[in-house]
């Protein structure tokens, strides 16, 4: 992986400035840690946001942007792309704490609790342990591939599938499995 | 059981359901369901519960701690490209590209392949003929990575900080703009700046580079970050609101008078058509090529001088 794709790579530069619907997911995947970092850090004067759905809403309003025309082309091509998201993530932030009246900065869970983050401070102990179990429960190979490459790291099916070896309707299945497994554990749990 | 404590449970059960969905890949998320659960997560206790689920799911699948999973980022890119008023142009899928990437190094050597064929049958058919003799010259035009040309504005403060006029989507119009570019295309050498400005009385046009009385564009050469030997006062000739500055590098130099004769053919809305539709009008009316490069920068122009770092309340960076 280039250190900065929409710089170094003419042809997925092309094809986002042209809004190939490909070209903007592999935007996507390859700054959203970049902009999780500063919508959680936050940047000069401000502090990040605390409460992880305000996150979520603040990163999809971030490439909502970065995905309008105007912006797609705003890029030269030149510098990295990098620092001009995350101008273009401060500015987002920054039209978001002006309008938005439930933004508080008191956080909702302490930081300093001793969670690795905020998720895990949302989560008690014994579910997090429920949900390693359940990831060591998948016996089958496919089931577990499917979980780590579908689930968590978000491979195209199409990918994944040519990955695997398997077909894209057994993939498919396999998904399925997976999902329903998921959601028969955290009822058993009485998870959430 | 009070009206409030009934409303916050019931948004509960419905985020719930909501999430549910969200985080089932069988199932369709449309923008409708994201303001639907976006307004629903306005009560703390649904909001709470969202992000509980949310959390559930990504220790789940084991996606990295604090990110979400690949399940939600391919939700998440789905839905800001449609809130971002993208059409679809081609099938989302990452393998596409990696079918392009491949294209990409596979297309060359193809090329050659194709190409040493020809020569080797050629020679196979001459080889009876003494006289024969290979006219090919060359591999012909092979696929390189596109050459970088572009414009770089800055802002500068009077104390001489520096900030980027682009994606901080302002400057501060006691400011002064500085520009630099990059050009890796020998054919390309001049370079045309100007920028507009609509107003109540219509599109404004402020000459950057050149000047009127240079007649016209500015000679350029091949190399990176090269700095443009001025900067320009905006206070001088500029006012606050949207800034739409146009940069032609091309092969031929244009003169002033062109530029302003074609620009007051535009519609006095042009400055505020999407960047792809002017560019198409300014090709139109200017005597561009083909290869000659448009390149649109929006920003928008902002009363004072930008704030030092780490002030209370600052534009970026």
């Amino acid at each position: 992986m280039s250190d900065d794709l929409l710089r170094d790579d003419a042809v997925c530069r092309e094809a986002f400035r042209k809004g190939e619907r490909w070209a903007m997911e592999a935007v996507y995947r390859r700054y959203v840690p970049l902009i999780y970092t500063v919508v959680s850090r936050g940047f000069a004067g401000f502090r990040g946001f605390y409460d992880a759905v305000q996150r979520d809403d603040a990163v999809q309003a971030v490439f909502a942007a970065a995905f309008e025309e105007r912006t797609r082309l705003a890029y030269d091509g030149v510098n990295d792309y990098a620092r001009f998201i995350r101008g273009l993530a401060q500015n987002v932030c920054r039209q978001i704490l002006d309008k938005d009246r439930r933004f508080a900065r008191t956080p909702e869970v302490d930081p300093d609790d001793g969670h690795e983050d905020l998720e895990e401070a949302l989560l008690a102990a014994e579910a997090l342990e429920a949900c390693r179990r359940f990831r060591d429960s998948l016996a089958d190979p496919l089931e577990q591939a499917v979980l780590d490459g579908y689930f968590a790291r978000g491979e195209a099916e199409e990918t994944l599938a040519a990955m695997l070896g398997v077909t894209r309707y057994r993939l498919r299945k396999a998904i399925a499995g997976v999902q329903k497994k998921m959601l028969r554990f955290k009822q058993q749990e009485g998870l959430a | 059981m009070s009206p409030s404590h009934i409303d916050a449970s019931a948004d509960t059960t419905k985020v719930q359901a909501l999430v549910a969905r969200y985080l089932d890949p069988r199932a369709t998320w449309t923008l409708a369901d994201d303001d639907r659960a976006r307004e629903l997560r306005e009560s703390p206790a649904a909001r709470r519960a969202w992000a509980l689920a949310i959390a559930t799911h990504r220790a789940m699948v084991g996606a990295a701690a604090g990110l979400p999973s690949g399940h939600e980022q391919r939700r998440q890119a789905a839905i800001a490209m449609v809130r971002a008023g993208v059409a679809a142009t081609s099938p989302a899928s990452a393998a596409s590209w990696i079918r392009a990437s491949w294209l990409r190094i596979a297309a060359p050597l193809v090329a050659i392949g194709a190409v040493l064929a020809v020569l080797l049958f050629a020679s196979l058919q001459r080889a009876d003929d003494p006289d024969a003799w290979i006219r090919a010259r060359g591999l012909g035009r092979m696929e390189l990575p596109e050459p970088r040309v572009g414009l770089g504005v800055g802002g500068v403060t009077e104390d001489g900080r520096e900030y980027d006029a682009v994606s901080s989507n302002a400057v501060h119009l006691e400011d002064w703009l500085r520009f630099s570019y990059t050009n890796e295309r020998a054919d390309l050498a001049w370079l045309y700046v100007f920028a507009l400005q609509p107003t109540a009385s219509g599109m404004v046009l402020r000459p950057i580079a050149p000047l009127p009385d240079e007649g016209q564009s500015l000679p350029i050469r091949t190399g990176h970050f090269l700095p443009l030997a001025f900067e320009t006062r905006l206070a001088a000739r500029h006012s606050e609101g949207p800034l739409r500055l146009v940069a032609l590098f091309t092969a031929a130099p244009i003169g002033v008078d062109t530029v302003d004769k074609a620009l007051t053919l535009l519609d006095p809305a042009a400055p505020s058509e999407l960047p792809s539709t002017f560019e198409a009008r300014l090709r139109e009316r200017l005597p561009l090529g083909p290869s000659d490069v448009v390149q649109i920068l929006d920003s928008a122009i902002v009363p004072g001088s930008a704030a030092p770092p780490n002030g209370p309340r600052q534009e970026f960076p």
